[in-house]
Formats: C-alpha cells, sequence, structure tokens
C-alpha cells in the first residue's frame, strides 16, 4: 500500500522533472533567441556604443554559445542562483519572493470566495436537478464563466469605489497606515473579481459529484429511512463531493496564476502576476524567465501534492 | 442542392436546440453580421478623428454609443473591434481544431510511443499559466493579428485534442470498428470513415466552447498591451486606456466589455445547447432524481 504511492510519487516526480527540463529550456531559448535577445534593453539607452554593447555582452556572458549559457542558468537554478534583474541588479529570487505574499494574499481570498460560491451553486443544482433553479444556476454559471477578468474590475472599481467611494480602487494598502481593516478594504475589490469569475469552476465539479453520490443506494437507502435532506447532505453527500475536488485544486492553480496576473494590473495589486508583466515591458528577461520557471515549479509541486493528499484521502483509490 | 440541403439540416439542428442554444445562435448571426456590415453602413471611419466631439456620451446625436477621447465614433470603434475579434476567435479555433483533432486520432487511435508523446505535451501545456505563456510569446514576436492568432492557437488545441484522444479510443474497440478492420481496411479508412465521422460532434461542441476561450484570452492579452495594437481596434484593446478616463466616461470601459462578455456568454451557451443536443444522457442525468 505505502510503496504503491511511492512508486506513484516518483514515477510523477520523474514525469514533471521532464516537464521542467522542457518548459526550461522553451521559455529560455523564446526569451534568448529572439531579436535583440537580452541586450535589447541595453542598446536602447542614449550613447550606446556597440563597442559598450560587446563589453556588456561579454561581462554578462551573452557572447558564450546559447547552449552554454542555457547550461549554466540552469545549474545557477538547482544551487539558488536564479541571475540578477537588469533593472535594479536584484537577485531575481528575493524579488519573486517578496511580491509572492501578495499574490498568495489574493489567491486564498479568492479561492474563498470562488469556493464557498461553488459550493453553494453546485449543491442547489444537484439537490434540485432539473427545476427552474438548477438552470438559473447553471445560467449564471456560464455568465460567470464568461466575463472578462480586467472588465468585472473595472466595473468594480467604478461602481464601488470611483461613485460610492465604499472601497479603494487599487494598491496593497494605504501608504501610512496599514491596519488590518485597510488591508481587507483594499483586498475585497480584487479577490470579489477573481473569485466571482472561478466560481463556475467548482460549482460545475461540485453539481456533478455531488449528483452522483446523490444517486447512490446508500443515499437512497438514507432517504427512504427518513433521514433528514440536511443531515444527508453534511453528513454522506459533502464528504463523497469534496474528495474529487482536491486534485482539481492542483490542476486550478494554473488558472488562478492567469487570472491574478489579469486581476494584479488592474489593481495596481504588487503580486507575481505584475512583477512579471512589468519586467516584459522593461525586457528584464532575468525576472521574466524566473517568474516562469517559479510558476512551473509552483503548478508541478501542487498537482503533485493534491494528487498524494487524494490518495492519501480516498481509501478506494489504494489497493 | 447539396447545399440547400446542409442549411436545411443546420436549421433542423438550431430548431431542436433547448431555447437558450437558439437565442444564442440567433445572437452570433446577428453580432456577426454587425460586425461585418456596420462599419460600412455607419458614416464614420473608425480612425475618423474630430476633436470638436470628444468624450460623447452614449446617445449622443449622431453617436448611439458616443465618442472616444479624441473623437472616435465608439459604436464603429466597438463594431470593428468585433471584427478582428470574432476573427482571432473563429481562425485560432479552426487552427486549433484541425491540429487537436488529428493529436488526437492519432493519439487515440495507437497506443505506445505517439501516444505517450502526445499525452504528455498536452500535460505539459495544461500545466502552464495560460496567460503567462501567452505574454511571453507576444512579448518576443512582433505584434499583430497573424501573431496573437498563433498564439491563441496554441494555448487552446489541447482541449478538442482530449476529446478526440477519449472518443477515438472507445471507437476504435467498437464491434463494428473491428469488423472493417477484419474486412482488411485500413488505418486511412477507419480512422477517416469510420471514427472522425463519430468523433465530429463532440469536436463541433469543443470548438464551439473554444471559440469561446478564444475571444476571451484575445482580449486579455490584447487589453494588456501585448496583442492588436492601436490604431487597430480589438474589443481587449479598446479597454487599454479607458481606464484612465473610468472616473469621467465609464462607459468607454463598460461598452466594449459588455460586447464581450455577451458574446463570449451566447458561444459558451450555444455550446453547452449543442453538447445537450447531441448527448441527450447527460441532460438525462440531470433531470434525474
Amino acid at each position: 500500500m505505502a510503496e504503491g504511492m511511492l512508486a506513484f510519487a516518483a514515477r510523477r516526480a520523474g514525469v514533471n522533472a521532464l516537464l521542467l527540463l522542457l518548459v526550461s529550456l522553451t521559455g529560455f531559448m523564446l526569451l534568448h533567441a529572439t531579436p535583440g535577445g537580452p541586450l535589447a534593453q541595453f542598446s536602447l539607452s542614449p550613447g550606446m556604443t556597440s563597442e559598450r554593447l560587446n563589453q556588456i555582452a561579454h561581462s554578462m556572458g551573452l557572447d558564450q554559445p546559447l547552449w552554454l549559457q542555457y547550461v549554466k542558468w540552469l545549474g545557477g537554478l538547482l544551487k539558488g542562483d536564479w541571475g540578477h534583474s537588469y533593472r535594479d541588479h536584484a537577485p531575481v529570487l528575493s524579488i519573486i519572493i517578496s511580491h509572492l505574499g501578495a499574490t498568495v494574499e489574493l489567491g486564498l481570498a479568492s479561492l474563498v470566495i470562488s469556493f464557498l460560491g461553488g459550493l453553494a451553486m453546485g449543491l442547489i443544482g444537484a439537490l434540485r436537478a432539473g427545476e427552474a433553479i438548477d438552470a438559473l444556476c447553471s445560467l449564471v454559471g456560464v455568465i460567470l464563466l464568461s466575463l472578462p477578468t480586467f472588465w468585472l474590475g473595472l466595473v468594480f472599481i467604478y461602481f464601488l469605489s470611483v461613485r460610492t467611494g465604499w472601497f479603494p480602487a487599487g494598491g496593497l494598502m494605504s501608504p501610512g497606515h496599514a491596519s488590518a481593516t485597510d488591508r481587507l478594504r483594499h483586498l475585497a475589490l480584487p479577490a470579489m473579481t477573481l473569485g466571482l469569475v472561478s466560481i463556475p469552476v467548482w460549482g460545475a465539479y461540485i453539481r456533478s459529484f455531488a449528483g452522483d453520490t446523490l444517486n447512490q443506494d446508500h443515499i437512497r437507502t438514507a432517504r427512504a429511512l427518513g433521514v433528514p435532506g440536511w443531515r444527508i447532505v453534511l453528513r454522506r453527500v459533502l464528504p463523497a463531493a469534496l474528495l474529487p475536488l482536491i486534485p482539481i485544486a492542483g490542476v486550478y492553480l494554473p488558472t488562478l496564476l492567469s487570472g491574478a496576473l489579469v486581476t494584479e494590473t488592474v489593481f495596481t495589486w504588487p503580486g507575481v502576476g505584475r512583477l512579471f508583466l512589468d519586467s516584459l515591458q522593461y525586457r528584464d528577461y532575468p525576472v521574466a524567465l524566473g517568474v516562469l520557471m517559479f510558476s512551473a515549479v509552483l503548478v508541478l509541486m501542487c498537482s503533485l501534492a493534491a494528487e498524494l493528499l487524494h490518495h492519501a484521502a480516498d481509501p478506494r483509490l489504494r489497493t | 442542392m447539396k447545399s440547400a440541403e446542409i442549411i436545411l439540416s443546420i436549421w433542423a439542428h438550431l430548431r431542436s436546440l433547448r431555447p437558450r442554444g437558439r437565442v444564442a445562435a440567433y445572437y452570433i448571426v446577428f453580432v456577426v453580421i454587425a460586425c461585418v456590415a456596420g462599419p460600412w453602413v455607419l458614416p464614420y471611419g473608425h480612425a475618423h478623428i474630430d476633436l470638436h466631439h470628444r468624450f460623447l456620451s452614449p446617445i449622443s446625436a449622431g453617436h448611439p454609443l458616443g465618442t472616444d477621447e479624441i473623437g472616435r465614433d465608439l459604436l464603429t470603434r466597438v463594431l470593428m473591434g468585433g471584427r478582428v475579434s470574432l476573427l482571432v476567435g473563429l481562425a485560432s479555433t479552426i487552427l486549433s481544431t484541425v491540429i487537436g483533432t488529428t493529436l488526437g486520432l492519432v493519439a487515440g487511435y495507437n497506443s505506445g510511443a505517439a501516444r505517450f508523446l502526445i499525452t504528455t505535451i498536452i500535460d505539459a501545456t495544461l500545466c502552464f499559466p495560460v496567460v503567462f505563456l501567452m505574454l511571453t510569446l507576444a512579448a518576443v514576436l512582433s505584434p499583430g493579428v497573424g501573431t496573437i492568432i498563433g498564439i491563441v492557437t496554441l494555448v487552446s488545441w489541447m482541449e478538442a485534442a482530449r476529446v478526440v484522444q477519449a472518443q477515438t479510443r472507445v471507437i476504435r474497440k467498437m464491434d463494428y470498428v473491428t469488423a472493417v478492420v477484419a474486412m482488411g481496411a485500413t488505418d486511412r479508412y477507419v480512422l477517416m470513415r469510420e471514427v472522425l465521422p463519430n468523433v465530429a460532434p463532440a469536436v463541433i461542441v469543443s470548438a464551439t466552447l473554444t471559440i469561446a476561450r478564444a475571444i476571451l484570452l484575445e482580449s486579455y492579452v490584447s487589453y494588456l498591451g501585448y496583442g492588436v495594437q492601436p490604431p487597430d481596434a480589438s474589443w481587449g484593446n479598446l479597454l487599454n486606456n479607458a481606464q484612465e478616463y473610468l472616473e469621467s466616461d465609464p462607459w468607454l470601459a463598460i461598452i466594449p466589455g459588455v460586447a464581450i462578455a455577451l458574446t463570449v456568454t451566447m458561444f459558451n451557451l450555444l455550446g453547452e445547447s449543442l453538447q445537450d443536443a447531441i448527448d441527450p444522457s447527460i441532460q438525462a442525468k440531470g433531470r434525474r432524481s
């Protein structure tokens, strides 16, 4: 039993390492093999001579063959040396980590909103399958899924900030007084934006899993025996419907990160997504590449962890 | 004669859709006609600048949706943007459906190396945050409509590939396929004549949902400034500078966003209804208990 789990973990870790290698190679080649490449940033500054440019290229090791640069970069990556930003020369890894907190805060807050919303929507749909309210839930789900995140953010800013002044329009906190309420008020709009568009993702899965469980014999038996409906849902349906959600939480992370990038841009939220966009804009390739690798590692680790957790939590998967 | 039959059969299928699917189909036809024909009918060019009439609010004389920061007619801009957004959605969907279906057929029909390779590529692509990948590509390629079509295709083909692969695996083991193989049918014959027609409905559903997603993805990249470049309009880049004027002229941001949200919703609704229509078992399952 434990062996099966270990073997499973080892196999997945192997495949993941292969995927990461592929990701790193693609990312590196994309950013280094393009016109201008990493040097484009410097060639734009005034008074730049080709001589000076060559010097810079030499000092950064950019005149070496591409494969050697890649191997060196990859080696540094493994040792925790992710290179330095072109902009302020700070180490890439520490820049990313300093932006991580804001993204985690936004991600968790939106996850709570989308999960609770999805739970309500999915359970209503499953319990009232085929009735008008089920159709309404699915319609609302399709609409939420179709909203452009950035537009929803702008609508929130206009109606809940500009017009009413209830919430601040952006930023992590007000400069000067960083109280907990102030931070929560700043978090409200971005978290709602990112959370609302993700509700149908959870809603659809929960509706389908809960629907499957509701049709099983032990539920019918419990119903026939007169067990109250809410008790069946809490004790029987929920645990069975939530278990298969664990691996989906891992798959969901890429979607969350993409949404976070857009949301952080709209609300000038100083997270990893915004860092990535900024670094692309300034052609700060070490940082852009670093964020790309960081998110890939994060996604693969989370999906692996979620699958292992699922295996551990669901006795039916152990054979 | 033949095309008349096809139109009639499409009509019959549309009539068999659920009401919301039919509404969605009519809306899509309407939007396509409006975006294609609208800019010809309207008196303003989409780049017609009129500095005397800047920031007109909607329902102004001659400008039903108002004008933007340099006096361009917003309705014309939205329709022109719609052309680009719909074109990107349609073109990248066709491309990714062809690529996805081909890879799906190959992976579903073969076992062994080909399947392993293709499923690994699918998994690898799926584990990327899509917007990060698209922005990286957009940043290093020269911007334009062709580029954005390519980029959206690159992150959209997996859906069709997964659907086709799963179905092909099932169909391959069906008795009628075994029968034609026993009669000496080639792989090519089996794939084109037996498998493809049977996965076609699922492919159409996935394509409809892919269009919805592609329009949304284009709008993200263009909103962030890496997609369709001004002065060309797309629904995404119309919102690009609208944030600056949000306080004084919210319509500039709200109207193009409504166009995106409404159109994407309708494509999703159509896809959902088509799914119900081709696979009544899903509907029946939902309606049970």
